[in-house]
């Protein structure tokens, strides 16, 4: 199997800070890998906090990891000159969540779909542009008549985000990284528009990553799930293991909260230790053990003195919690290997 | 199946006719909706037609001096009567308005023009190049500009109206710099930055393309502020008796009547149209900037629900 | 476009209900044109009752909600109907009244708390002032001793500690500003609660949290809560009701049970199929077409251009929200008897 992008122990820190008080460790050591082999989902799962947009942007090459390398195809981003940039930059795009905010409002939407197209010097001729765009806007499953030639607020928000859909899909990418994509758009087109999603899989060969807080979307629509708390991986594995069964407390927590469309299957499971003793905070400090410990209610004395490994419970999945030590401790590493290679 | 829109417009294939009459329109939406604004601009307007227009109309030899009699009062040959230095005052009116107005622009649009080019940079790169400029622009908003212009005056013996227009706009550069350079570091966090940087736009083109035409606003309200800036600035040179000497200019005008004690001579007519020219042309420059403020700020723009 | 029919309202008015809705018409001024945002909406709510208002944008659950309150914006127009509160009109109030009947009969929970928090008051100071701004004078609570008695007692039934009272909204995470909200809205024992999708800021755990503990106080103090949002999973957990709107008008009005498991309107089973859920993979079924047009609705049926049932006389006549069972109500020409 080889990797066609991944995060390799990745650390972002922002902030120094006089005697490092304004430090904010964002994402801690995660390590992720995507499959160059066989098209694939993956979902990077977390709350508020929990370091998955910051783990996007340092995927798509927004921002540079503080420690820790992002490959693309076995090269070093850091190491990669203005052309392979441009290469990366074309074979690795994004959705984002808020499909008003993606606009420029000054210009009418065609601008969107138009810069890549200019930038990337895909095409030789306006018609052949005219062309490329309108193909990847029926892709997207809207009609170019609808949509070309309006600006942003003239249309609904779904057909803005489609309209984003579909210039992620212009530079025919590898890699597409969608960002919350259906979490500011309606509940009954949610459903068209990640089956859009998952038919660029299908039908294309297009790998995504798909970052969200939303569970149960991650479980239709994904194969791996990487459960990202305070910037650590908490549990990662095939989303069979690690949403139907989860071990990690704070999974198990995550799971117990969805709010299911089911009236006879209320909230039950999991509590949270944490509510009852809810003060005014300021932002997190750092600990020196596990970082879920204050809120755990399987809290351990080992889980204060340092952060758990990831034990791999099964060939699928890997949980970083003191519970489960008595299964193999594997690296982050490599257990991303073996469920991309497994996916 | 229809194309339902949120605002229900029809088909997308508008022709160009078509566009420019919603050009149009929107531009004369725009007046109706703003009757501040509107009536700023006619009153500037106004004014300026009666400088172009009264050119057509005078001698304009009759604003050179020792032209006409002496201290005459409002009369059918001189409407406004003449100064003490033989001027025909109408004539100097409509020739020192355009003046006025050609320096308030140009220092307007010379302030605004550097001020926009270091507010972006500075707005857009942050770190040490905004560290420099913007304590550059800090200082300079501290130092009252008319002292420099006094003593720059005092150096530069020969000034022409487009000189002085220059080192007014030179020294008007950092108020819109801050405004610009604030907002831009607002703009540069957008979500539409970052797409339009996935889509391969370099810095250039982000600056240009992407954060300067969400500045119009901005821009606009600057410019106004910069040209009102600039006549007060050009104004109280002149009056100071600094400035052009050869060409007449309303502050020009004033300096003498209060060098020939216009006001106690009872020659109103001497005092009295320079300043009231002034009052015309700073109330239209404040209606057109505060109803800009709607826009530049939009938290002026109405609350929702009470 | 045939005219409706007067809404049925036998079984309605022999019930006691806490809140009537009768015919509520807002409609808000664009530069396009009047643009008609709530078209006739009627229902009730019974005493200590959960009922939740579901629909997507465009539907006019939260023009709605606010106009309740009358707490729109200044575009907006109510146009007509009635909101009975135990009888008294709340349109027909004056401002005055209105003012005092906010947040002592009627109290709104808003979505974000930003919406209702003073960033520049400390929380104690804004809870008092709710209480100043809005009590009758028969009020116990007069003394600042009995005000902040009442605040303290109310921030603990909501889970939150007292220094609360000396904090800035800003050192406060979501889920305790939305409590806040919470305290904000029980204080004066209101008897009807709006909540505008209190918690769509929210993570999904801090979600679960803020909401049981709004239950539990809301059970506590037997008030009847209005729940607008369009998480259905939320309503599924929360509320006994379902209300379901779409292109500004009630389509369907159940329990909530009955509402999941055997929806009646077209547009609820589309709905309903079209949730996620941990049971199958990669099956996705969304609603085709786009959310109507409020400029330049359709004739008929607001529906009927995405409906699977479509019949000829959706796109003629309005259907009208009636009781076809037992406190089912759907408004919709496959349940009227009437002609195809």
């Amino acid at each position: 199997m080889s990797a066609l992008l991944e995060a390799q122990d990745v650390t972002r820190v922002f902030g120094s800070g006089l005697l490092g008080a304004g430090r904010t460790v964002a994402v801690d050591g995660v390590s992720l890998v995507i499959s160059e082999d066989t098209p694939t989902i993956t979902t990077i799962a977390g709350e508020s906090g929990s370091g998955k947009t910051t783990l996007a942007r340092l995927l798509l090459g927004m921002i540079q990891p503080t420690s820790g390398e992002i490959l693309y195809r076995g090269q070093r981003m850091k190491a990669m000159d203005g052309r392979a940039r441009k290469e990366f930059r074309r074979q690795v795009q994004a959705i984002f969540q808020d499909p008003y905010e993606a606009y420029n409002p000054v210009y009418k939407v065609d601008q969107v779909l138009q810069t890549p197209v200019r930038k990337f010097g895909l095409v030789t001729s306006r018609d052949e542009a005219r062309q490329r765009i309108e193909e990847s806007l029926r892709l997207a499953g809207l009609r170019p008549e609808d949509t070309l030639g309006r600006y942003p607020h003239q249309l609904s928000g779904g057909q803005r985000q489609r309209i984003m859909v579909a210039r992620a899909l212009l530079l025919h990418p590898r890699v597409i990284l969608a960002d919350e994509p259906v979490s500011m758009v309606d509940a009954s087109l949610r459903a068209t528009i990640l089956e859009s999603l998952v038919r660029l899989k299908r039908e294309l060969g297009i790998s995504l990553i798909y970052i969200t807080h939303d569970l149960t979307t991650a479980y239709q629509v994904s194969q791996n799930i990487y459960v990202l708390y305070r910037g650590s991986v908490a549990e990662v594995g095939s989303v069979e293991r690690v949403i139907r069964e989860p071990k990690h407390p704070y999974t198990r927590l995550l799971v117990s909260s969805i709010p299911l469309p089911d009236p006879d299957v209320r909230w039950g499971g999991e509590g949270d230790t944490a509510a009852r003793a809810a003060t005014p905070n300021g932002p997190p400090r750092e600990t020196r053990g596990c970082k879920y410990a204050n809120r755990c209610p399987y809290v351990m004395p080992e889980c204060r003195q340092a952060p758990p490994p990831l034990y791999r419970t099964d060939d699928d999945r890997a949980v970083a919690c003191y519970l489960h030590k008595d299964s193999p401790p594997v690296s982050g590493r490599d257990i991303a290997e073996a469920l991309a290679h497994g996916g | 199946m229809s194309t339902a829109t949120l605002s229900g417009s029809g088909t997308s294939s508008l022709g160009a006719r078509a566009a420019q009459q919603g050009a149009l329109r929107r531009v004369l939406a725009f007046f109706r909706d703003n009757p501040m604004f509107t009536a700023g601009v006619l009153l500037l307007l106004a004014l300026y037609l009666f400088g172009i227009i009264g050119l057509q109309l005078i001698n304009q030899k009759g604003a050179d001096m020792g032209a006409v009699p002496l201290n005459q009062s409002p009369s059918a040959a001189h409407p406004l009567g003449t100064d003490g230095l033989g001027r025909d005052m109408f004539a100097v009116m409509v020739i020192g308005i355009p003046n006025t107005f050609k320096i308030g622009f140009l220092a307007g649009a010379v302030g605004v023009i550097i001020g926009t080019l270091v507010g972006l940079f500075a707005g857009y790169y942050r770190g040490l190049p905004d560290a420099v400029f913007s304590s550059f622009a800090d200082v300079m908003l501290v130092i009252p500009t008319l002292a420099i212009l006094i003593t720059v005056s005092a150096y530069v013996r020969v000034v022409t109206v487009e000189l002085m227009a220059i080192i007014v706009g030179l020294l008007a550069w950092p108020l819109p710099a801050r405004v610009i350079r604030s907002q831009t570091l607002s703009l540069r966090e957008r979500l539409f930055v970052q797409v339009a940087k996935l889509s391969g736009e370099n810095d250039f083109e982000i600056i240009t393309r992407q954060i300067l035409p969400n500045l119009t606003a901005y821009l606009a309200a600057s410019f106004v502020g910069a040209v009102s800036g600039g006549v007060l600035a050009s104004v109280g040179l002149e009056v100071l008796g600094l400035g052009p000497q050869n060409v007449p200019t309303i502050g020009r005008t004033l300096f003498y009547a209060f060098k020939y004690t216009a006001l106690l001579r009872g020659m109103w007519w001497w005092w009295a149209p320079p300043v009231v020219m002034l009052a015309i042309l700073f109330t239209g420059l404040f209606q057109i900037s505060i109803s800009l403020d709607k826009y530049a700020n939009p938290r002026l723009k109405g609350s929702s629900s009470g | 476009m045939a005219s409706a029919p007067p809404q049925e309202q036998t079984s309605q008015t022999s019930r006691a209900c806490v809140l009537e809705v009768q015919d509520l018409r807002v409609s808000y001024q664009t530069s396009a044109g009047p643009v008609r945002a709530v078209n006739g909406v009627s229902f009730f709510l019974r005493p200590g009752e959960r009922l939740g208002l579901v629909g997507e944008s465009g539907s006019g659950k939260t023009t709605t909600a606010l106009g309740l309150m009358r707490l729109l914006q200044e575009s907006a127009v109510i146009e007509g109907g009635q909101v009975l509160l135990d009888g008294v009109d709340l349109l027909g109030l004056s401002d005055d009244d209105m003012r005092l009947a906010r947040f002592a009969t009627i109290s709104l929970i808003p979505q974000g708390a930003m919406n209702s928090l003073n960033p520049m008051m400390k929380i104690g100071e804004q809870l008092r002032d709710t209480i100043r701004a809005h009590r009758n004078g028969t009020a116990t609570t007069s003394t600042k001793r009995a005000i902040d008695a009442r605040i303290q007692e109310v921030l603990h039934s909501v889970e939150l500690n007292t220094a609360v009272m000396d904090s800035y909204p800003h050192e406060l995470s979501g889920g305790m500003k939305q409590r806040v909200c919470i305290a904000m809205a029980i204080l004066l024992n209101p008897k009807v609660i709006i909540a505008d999708e209190p918690t769509s800021a929210l993570d999904v755990v801090v979600q679960r949290q803020v909401m049981e503990t709004f239950r539990r106080v809301q059970e506590a103090l037997g008030a009847a809560v209005i729940l607008v949002g369009h998480d259905m999973g939320l309503m599924a957990q929360f509320v006994d009701r379902v209300g379901v709107m779409y292109g500004g008008k009630l389509v369907e009005v159940g329990p909530v049970r009955g509402i999941f498991k055997d929806p009646l309107h077209p547009y609820t089973q589309l709905l309903i199929k079209s949730l996620p859920n941990l049971q199958t993979k990669e099956d996705f079924r969304g609603i085709p077409g786009l959310t109507p047009s409020l400029l330049a609705p359709p004739p008929g049926c607001m529906f009927h251009p995405r409906c699977p049932h479509a019949m000829p006389r959706c796109s003629v006549d309005v259907p009208v929200l009636s009781e076809i069972e037992t406190d089912r109500w759907v408004a919709c020409h496959l349940y009227d008897g009437g002609r195809p």
